[in-house]
């Protein structure tokens, strides 16, 4: 239950700074910051994806109805990324890294191998997000520019505020 | 917890994501936006403040342009003014009788509290609702062109799709030769759109400007929108013309309403013929 409180406070947080900040900087065409994204990455290693997924679909939701675009299209990608994120885990883990409470970072999993570890989330979260977007093929090269600078621009926030707000020091 | 065997938990979860994911594209196509305000009316109106004094702290922070925008504006309509009260064009003073009386267009001034370009779906939200005379399907343009037009309405407030929308489309001609043609936007640069099923005769040159279409309902005729700046035949058939927009929405603060008289009768009949055609 504590933990389920905790999750719960991220929740809000993260949406707070994501409505209240990021959807409100214009950066052009081609940057959407959405750092949201490190919400479904602070669970623990080993938390069951289909928890993730209705995590995702909660936070979506929540985020759809509350920023000025389209219905469903955070959902989708935070459901499919939910799905997804624990066999990414397992890509870069190597055996007896984590237990059953620790958390993705980059303490566990150093450098190099956390970044490919977000690199990868972030990737699959867009890939879904600006094709639905766009929602067709016509624009193909067009969608995936923008997909490829939001990916560069993510993937740096997401290490920027895991790095500044979420990882312990010691 | 639940004793049951891996595969049979694997196939839940699958089953799981594919009705989440069915959840959230059903959403998506169906395209519920609206609904939003009648589930959440309670935070939008709160939410609503906030983007109101953000705007409001834009706004102030542009004055010296907006300045600049309502000089320009008040210049146009004295000019208007001068041109009306000049006794050697009193002929075009209107009767009761007219026609085009019942034809008139009138605005509502409103500020805008909310807008985005950098989506490929933008919407915009002023600060003027039923309760100023808005209703859905308003156009709504600004000193320098058209901005979108109204899809929703609350008591104070309303959503408008703003013409930088993939999804939306509007006529626009051109003013020399007064050929209309689909005027859509491509999602890419918000200072840009494009003017396509313009047949290939027509004589076009770099700088035509574009206004708004006659037999628009919802837009006042010959309003300018922007100017050609490239052109293409597209499919061997028709032209589509590269349009450079007057407006420039990432600095869009104050905007006006079109209300048109005579546009619910116009829709009515349109309507009543495409029964009868049934």
């Amino acid at each position: 239950m504590n933990d389920f409180l905790k999750y719960f406070l991220r929740f809000i947080v993260i949406m707070a700074v994501q409505l209240l900040l990021f959807d409100g900087l214009n950066l052009g065409t081609f940057l959407y910051p959405m750092p949201y994204i490190l919400f479904l990455l602070l669970f623990p290693c080993t938390y069951p994806s289909w928890l993730l997924m209705l995590w995702g679909f909660a936070f979506g939701i929540g985020l759809d109805m509350l920023s000025a675009g389209i219905m469903g299209l955070h959902t989708a990608s935070l459901v499919m990324l939910g799905a997804l994120r624990n066999s990414m885990i397992k890509i870069i883990a190597v055996k007896g890294d984590f237990d059953d409470l620790s958390v993705p970072g980059f303490r566990l999993f150093g450098y190099a191998r956390f970044t490919l570890f977000v690199l990868m989330s972030v990737a699959v979260h867009h890939l879904v997000y600006f094709n639905l977007e766009s929602f067709s093929f016509f624009l193909f090269w067009q969608t995936f520019i923008r997909l490829l600078c939001s990916l560069a621009l993510n993937v740096f926030l997401v290490l920027l505020f895991k790095r500044t707000f979420f990882e312990r020091r010691r | 917890m639940f004793n049951i065997s891996p595969l049979l938990r694997k196939l839940l979860v699958l089953l799981l994501f594919l009705v989440l994911q069915a959840g959230a594209v059903v959403m998506l196509v169906n395209n519920s936006y609206f609904q939003q305000n009648a589930i959440l009316g309670f935070i939008r109106a709160r939410q609503i403040r906030w983007w109101e004094r953000r705007s409001s702290w834009v706004a102030f922070t542009n004055l010296k342009e907006i300045n600049q925008q309502l000089a320009l504006e008040n210049n146009r309509l004295l000019n208007d003014i001068a041109r009306l009260t000049d006794p050697s064009a009193e002929k075009i003073i209107r009767t009761e009788d007219s026609v085009s009386l019942r034809d008139s267009f009138s605005y509502i001034p409103a500020r805008v509290i909310r807008n985005s370009v950098n989506r490929q779906h933008n919407f915009l939200v002023i600060d003027k609702g039923t309760q100023d005379g808005l209703e859905q399907d308003m156009g709504v343009i600004s000193s320098r062109g058209i901005v979108g037009v109204v899809s929703h309405v609350s008591d104070h407030y309303a959503m408008i799709i703003s013409l930088l929308n993939t999804q939306q489309r509007f006529t626009a001609e051109l003013k020399k030769s007064g050929t209309f043609g689909t005027l859509r936007w491509d999602g890419l640069d918000y200072r840009r759109v494009f003017l396509s099923e313009i047949p290939q005769h027509i004589e076009i040159s770099v700088g035509d400007t574009v206004v708004s279409n006659v037999f628009s309902l919802i837009f006042p005729p010959g309003i300018p929108i922007g100017f050609v700046k490239s052109g293409s035949l597209k499919q061997g058939t028709f032209l589509e013309l590269e349009v450079e927009l007057f407006e420039d929405f990432k600095s869009l603060h104050y905007v006006n309403v079109v209300s048109h008289d005579g546009a619910g009768e116009i829709r009515q009949l349109i309507e009543d013929q495409q029964e009868e055609d049934l």
